[in-house]
């Protein structure tokens, strides 16, 4: 605040030299109606008004503490400031994340109908990274499921539960093809996830372009189309754009920026992300990744908006550090972390 | 807790950790002008006033939490949150969650810190604090005492009170180096009320 002295011509006090004034004043008795009404009207223009006064009332009453002092002074630290450097974290590729849900059934049933598959799955808090046998990458979330089928005829994935990026090899001969719920999603481009959670499919595209389609209405070998899904006829999705999908509903599509569609996929990294979703999507999110639950006992607390990127495997970290934000307070039961409002 | 046991709650677990928290926001916000940490600093003290302060065990954590959240509102309000910028918010997470650190300032080196302040004020200022902080006189009595106004004596307890809150905000080193040329700081001129 010192600069913005410097740059003014006229000779105003800074916000800090106003707040220590006043904190000066409110220590010499009490105030006239008249500088009552100038307190008041000064402290109503912004929160750093009010902040700025605590700040110069704290460090005034704290100078009390120099009468005690009787020894002199030791030299003031110095350096001794450490840290971590940031590192930028860096997005190699551009996938496509898509949000699924509940009819993971359906697709368990097509494999019990098509037995010859790989499955693979993730444990709890384990993210973990496949390479197929076309070469394609796949990236497990956590407590995730994925069943593989190559044939002649193409590549097919139906993701049980859970979450996969893909990172399709290129092979225009036979199309990649990813089912969870009523759809499926086939890779035109190169990358995209898929996750299973709701009652919804949520696919994003950053490069490349999908197809996305009820499932009943591109019919696997040996299954008849089944089902009125809404979006019958598939739907190509560009880059930056975001689809959500019900069964029997058209399909939503919304563009997106591509730090959204990053955040999207901070799993891949350990991470979750959230840019205002609330406290209850977020501990969803959160508990996703671990066996320790983490409880909302507060249905006002649990709409509050989240922001932030968080360690995925650290259910303690990201309850004291959303609590904190929130004016909140964590406690324990039994197993479970408990994010609940304090009591005032 | 009444408002003065706040005041020395807040002196005593946030204050300390002002000036660390203020060159976290200058090193990993790079985006920030000095007048945005200001800013940032100063709501951060109002968010913190009304919180219940026998539930925070760590001050400097909780002080870290609120200024990134404060960041994050921000980030927010733009809407278009850059990766660069989580990135940014997850630094300042990450030290916010270290425990109490080594390089704690003591107790007693903070009020070595204070009285170097203290004997760096010109005279008059300093001895209006002197009677203020130590013999404890109105500031009528300081007044009477030293033969001049009391909005003159109220003009020294400011600068010496806007001096201690400038070194609060430098921290330790910076306040070594405002030592070494007294007098040139803008803050404590006290613009048009000497």
């Amino acid at each position: 605040m010192t600069q913005t002295m410097e740059t003014t011509e006229q000779p105003v006090e800074s916000v800090q030299t106003v707040a220590a004034r006043w904190a000066v004043r409110l220590d010499a008795g009490p105030l006239a109606p008249e500088e009552q009404r100038a307190l008041e009207q000064w402290l109503a223009v912004k929160p750093q008004h009010h902040g700025a006064l605590i700040r110069a009332r704290s460090a005034w009453t704290d100078l009390d503490r120099l009468a005690a002092l009787a020894a002199p002074s030791s030299s003031p630290e110095r350096g001794a400031r450490g840290g971590t450097e940031f590192e930028g974290r860096g997005f190699r590729y551009w996938p496509v994340a898509a949000s699924l849900a509940a009819a993971a059934v359906l697709g368990v049933l097509w494999f019990a109908l098509n037995p010859n598959h790989e499955v693979y799955t993730s444990a709890i808090g384990e993210v973990r990274r496949i390479t197929l046998n076309d070469g394609t990458s796949m990236v497990l979330n956590t407590a995730s499921e994925a069943r593989v089928q190559f044939t002649g005829a193409g590549r097919d994935v139906v993701l049980v539960r859970g979450e996969a990026l893909f990172d399709v090899a290129r092979d225009p001969a036979h199309p990649f093809v990813v089912r969870a719920g009523d759809f499926s999603v086939k890779a035109l481009g190169t990358a995209f996830a898929v996750r299973i959670d709701t009652a919804q499919i949520d696919v994003t595209v950053t490069e490349g372009v999908v197809e996305v389609q009820s499932s009943s209405s591109l019919p696997p070998k040996g299954r008849n189309g089944q089902g009125e899904g809404g979006v019958s006829v598939p739907v190509r999705l560009t880059p930056n754009h975001r689809a959500i999908l019900f069964p029997a509903k058209p399909a939503e599509i919304i563009p997106v920026t591509t730090p959204t569609a990053e955040r999207r996929l901070a799993w891949r990294n350990g991470m979750v992300a959230f840019d205002g979703e609330s406290l209850a999507e977020a501990v969803a999110e959160v508990n996703r990744h671990n066996r320790r639950r983490i409880l909302v006992r507060d249905s006002a607390l649990a709409a509050r908006p989240v922001i932030g990127l968080f360690k995925a495997t650290d259910p303690q970290g990201f309850a004291r550090t959303a609590a904190a934000a929130l004016g909140a307070q964590v406690a324990e039961d039994g197993d479970a972390i408990v994010i609940l409002s304090t009591p005032d | 807790m009444d408002t003065a046991a706040r005041h020395r709650w807040i002196a005593a677990h946030i204050l300390p950790h002002e000036a660390e928290v203020r060159g976290w926001l200058r090193r990993h916000v790079g985006t920030l002008s000095a007048a945005d940490i200001d800013d940032l600093i100063q709501e951060a003290y109002a968010r913190i006033w009304p919180a219940k302060f026998a539930a925070i065990t760590q001050g400097r954590a909780y002080f870290f939490t609120t200024v990134r959240h404060l960041v994050q509102e921000q980030a927010r309000r733009a809407r278009i949150v850059p990766m660069e910028r989580l990135g940014e918010i997850d630094a300042l997470r990450i030290i916010s969650e270290e425990p109490e650190p080594e390089r704690k300032v003591g107790a007693r080196q903070e009020l070595g810190r204070l009285r170097d302040i203290v004997a760096d004020l010109p005279a008059q200022c300093r001895r209006a604090f002197e009677l203020r902080k130590f013999e404890e006189l109105s500031q009528r009595a300081i007044a009477e005492r030293m033969g001049i106004s009391e909005k003159t004596v109220e003009n020294h307890l400011t600068r010496a009170l806007a001096r201690v809150l400038d070194a609060l905000a430098a921290g330790p080193g910076e306040q070594g180096r405002a030592r070494e040329a007294p007098g040139t700081r803008a803050n404590d001129a006290n613009h048009g009320n000497d």
